[in-house]
């Protein structure tokens, strides 16, 4: 489709401000509070370790204050994750597609369909119980600027993401092709190879020291 | 190219450079052990020799596989393709298609310049794990392999873009650093810095000395208590001291900078041990920086960056000081040619982030020193609270200074409270628009615009709701209308 190229007036502009955003599916909130609560019976696991770790896991008081001070906060998150919920919400437009996000801290990131490198559509374990998929939106512009969309049903996840592939009319970069092959049959000796391959490549990046030009200015 | 048409291995001295590197990593791997093994002998403990059996057979092992890792690395062309293959325990073959090539950027170090060789990089747009380099190839080679891919790689854009005709050996210095402006640079380098991290080292010193040492450093501190007039001396070698540093760490970075323009980019060279050289297509750079501190704007200097999309490697470099005005704008009209320059409407952020500023950086940290202070200086620690009004000064300027322009094709902002800084970044560049608001931004309708590019982001902070709405609206359209690829 061509754009026309005539100038237009900044308020004659579609405005991102004035779509209609679509909330997440429902049972999303069940998977999240899910995920949240397994989250937090990890931490109770490393809570427990260190009191045993310390010999204080069967001193009542410290026990009881600290199962307090978990149960506290596991409530807090539960709460914000639950009034967060219809926080949560995406939007499509013919040329980009937006997502919103955060409670207290809020978020919008719109990304233009060209500008998409890689769509793809996943599931993690509570959502595969849930039935729901995940959409994930990736650009050149590096983790900032990449967008997921939660909470989809996966019929819908999959024709979203055929629709912005179609739509992104980006050419596919070639990956370098990287191509093994195998000559050792020793799996030792490839995992210590594959190990020393791995230390390599993290040994030669140094980072540059910065110029000395002012860094008076202070961030925020 | 015949020459690189069969697989062939590195310049032998490229040993050397495998060894070297061997001793830095078994030093890394094996010094831990070596120390564990002296503790326990001089613990009266029957000496584990074990330690030091292992510790040798790891370094026996590492220096077999370092040095046949040299002779099983082979490199060759093959149609447009580079190809690697290297590999002790598992062959592995990595062939990068020129087109993928970001850059070629070489790296001399003293021995490098002695050997007449360099480190060969190739910068590609993936992962740091896609990165190839080559210890050492000869300078000879090197250059004839680098020109032979950047050659091929610029045919097959030429082919769509202009004719044959056009392809000439265009290259021309934009600037370069004589002697006199890199003492210049030295000399007005950000001295404030340099002291912090002296004081820093020195602190460090300060408290380990007693356990290194064996001695207590307050014996020294206390002799000098004693005289107020010693604080001055002092002072003023702690800033000679910083001034020397920044100076010495200026040459060997940037000695004999020279930056030009080639067919198809940039390229610069700089360094005194270290030559490092880097290249960027205009069309890989995302965006340009340049900064300047009140001394270097006195002497009209700044400090150029360009930011080039594709590996981290390549998105580190390029902050370079010796750069005028005049030579920020002749770069600007070469990347951008035909993008509109001018801009007329000024805009400045919301006024609300002074109060904010004060508080985060004003008020909090002044009351949090304050009482720490209070207990060891009573009364004298309200001395502290000065910082308050300072830091409602220093705020209010960083308000009245930030300031951002938009136009067809570009946008540009302006910032800083001491130094300035002034980014340049063409809209089409934009890869995700963000908006991001902190508790007190959501009551207040206040918004940060955070703009996303290949190699890095840029962030207008506390914009009023609807400005940053009719400038995100406005960069979509233009992002969107555009055809031009980003890179």
């Amino acid at each position: 489709m061509e754009f026309e190229n005539k100038e237009m007036e900044i308020s004659q502009l579609p405005k991102v401000a004035d779509l209609e955003f679509k909330g997440l599916h429902k049972d999303f909130l069940q998977v999240s509070i899910l995920s949240v609560i397994v989250q937090w019976i990890i931490i109770l696991a490393i809570i427990i370790t260190g009191l045993s770790f310390w010999g204080l896991l069967f001193n009542l008081k410290v026990f009881l204050a600290s199962l307090g001070g978990w149960l506290l906060f596991m409530g807090i998150s539960l709460i914000l994750r639950w009034l967060g919920f219809r926080h949560k919400a995406y939007a499509l437009r013919e040329r980009d597609i937006h997502y919103k996000t955060g409670l207290l801290w809020r978020s919008e990131t719109s990304i233009p369909f060209h500008r998409i490198q890689h769509a793809e559509v996943s599931q993690g374990l509570i959502e595969r119980v849930f039935k729901l998929s995940r959409l994930k939106v990736f650009t050149a512009g590096g983790e900032s600027s990449d967008l997921v969309v939660p909470g989809l049903e996966p019929d819908h996840a999959n024709s979203l993401k055929d629709y912005i592939l179609n739509k992104s009319a980006l050419e596919k970069v070639e990956e370098a092709e990287v191509e093994l092959f195998e000559e050792s049959h020793d799996p030792v000796l490839d995992e210590i190879y594959n190990d020393k391959l791995e230390t390599e490549g993290t040994e030669e990046i140094q980072s540059q020291p910065d110029d000395s030009i002012g860094e008076e200015e202070q961030n925020g | 190219m015949d020459e690189f048409s069969k697989p062939q291995r590195q310049s032998p001295v490229a040993i050397a450079f495998i060894l070297l590197k061997y001793g830095r990593r078994i030093f890394r791997l094996i010094a831990p052990l070596l120390i564990i093994f002296f503790v326990q002998r001089s613990g009266q403990r029957s000496a584990d020799y074990f330690l030091l059996y292992f510790a040798g057979a790891i370094a026996v092992y590492q220096l077999i596989l370092s040095l046949l890792e040299y002779f099983r690395f082979y490199y060759h062309i093959q149609g447009d393709d580079l190809v690697i293959q290297r590999g002790v325990w598992r062959k592995k073959r990595i062939s990068i298609p020129f087109d993928r090539i970001q850059g070629v950027n070489f790296e001399q170090n003293i021995l490098h310049r002695y050997l007449k060789a360099v480190e060969f990089h190739v910068d590609t747009a993936g992962s740091v794990n896609s990165e190839v380099s080559l210890d050492a190839l000869s300078v000879g080679k090197a250059e004839k392999l680098r020109d032979f891919i950047l050659k091929n790689k610029k045919a097959e854009v030429l082919e769509e873009e202009t004719s044959q005709d056009q392809v000439q050996e265009k290259e021309r210095v934009i600037f370069s650093v004589d002697i006199p402006t890199l003492l210049r640079i030295g000399l007005t380098a950000n001295h404030v810095q340099t002291m912090g991290i002296i004081l820093g080292f020195l602190w460090g010193i300060y408290t380990y000395a007693e356990e290194i040492f064996r001695f207590d450093p307050n014996d020294i501190v206390n002799v000098y208590e004693q005289f107020v007039g010693y604080s001055l001396i002092i002072f003023s070698t702690w800033l000679i001291a910083s001034v020397l540093l920044s100076l010495v760490r200026t040459v060997f970075q940037y000695y004999n900078l020279k930056f030009w323009e080639y067919e198809a980019g940039f390229k610069w060279v700089a360094g005194l041990l270290t030559r490092q050289e880097q290249s960027a297509p205009y069309e890989k750079v995302q965006y340009i920086r340049w900064r300047t501190n009140p001394l270097r704007r006195i002497i009209g200097l700044f400090s150029l960056r360009l930011f080039v999309a594709g590996s981290a490697r390549s998105r580190s470099f390029s902050d370079l000081p010796g750069s005028t005005l005049e030579h920020v704008s002749a770069i600007q009209k070469l990347l951008y040619p035909k993008e509109w320059l001018h801009f007329e409407e000024k805009n400045q952020i919301s006024k609300k982030v002074i109060g904010r500023r004060l508080l985060y950086f004003g008020i909090v940290p002044a009351l949090m020193a304050g009482a720490l202070l209070y207990f060891q200086y009573q009364w004298w620690a309200l001395l502290v609270l000065l910082w308050i009004p300072l830091s409602y000064l220093l705020a209010r300027r960083y308000q009245a200074r930030w300031a951002y322009w938009i136009n067809d094709d570009m946008i540009k902002t302006f910032s800083g409270v001491i130094a300035s800084k002034e980014v340049l970044l063409p809209i089409y560049k934009v890869q995700a628009v963000t908006f991001s608001q902190t508790p007190y931004q959501l009551r207040k309708g206040l918004v940060n615009l955070n703009l996303s590019t290949a190699a890095g982001q840029l962030r207008i902070p506390y914009l009023e709701k609807d400005r940053a709405e009719k400038l995100r609206d406005d960069i979509l359209y233009r992002v969107e209308r555009e055809q031009k690829a980003w890179m």
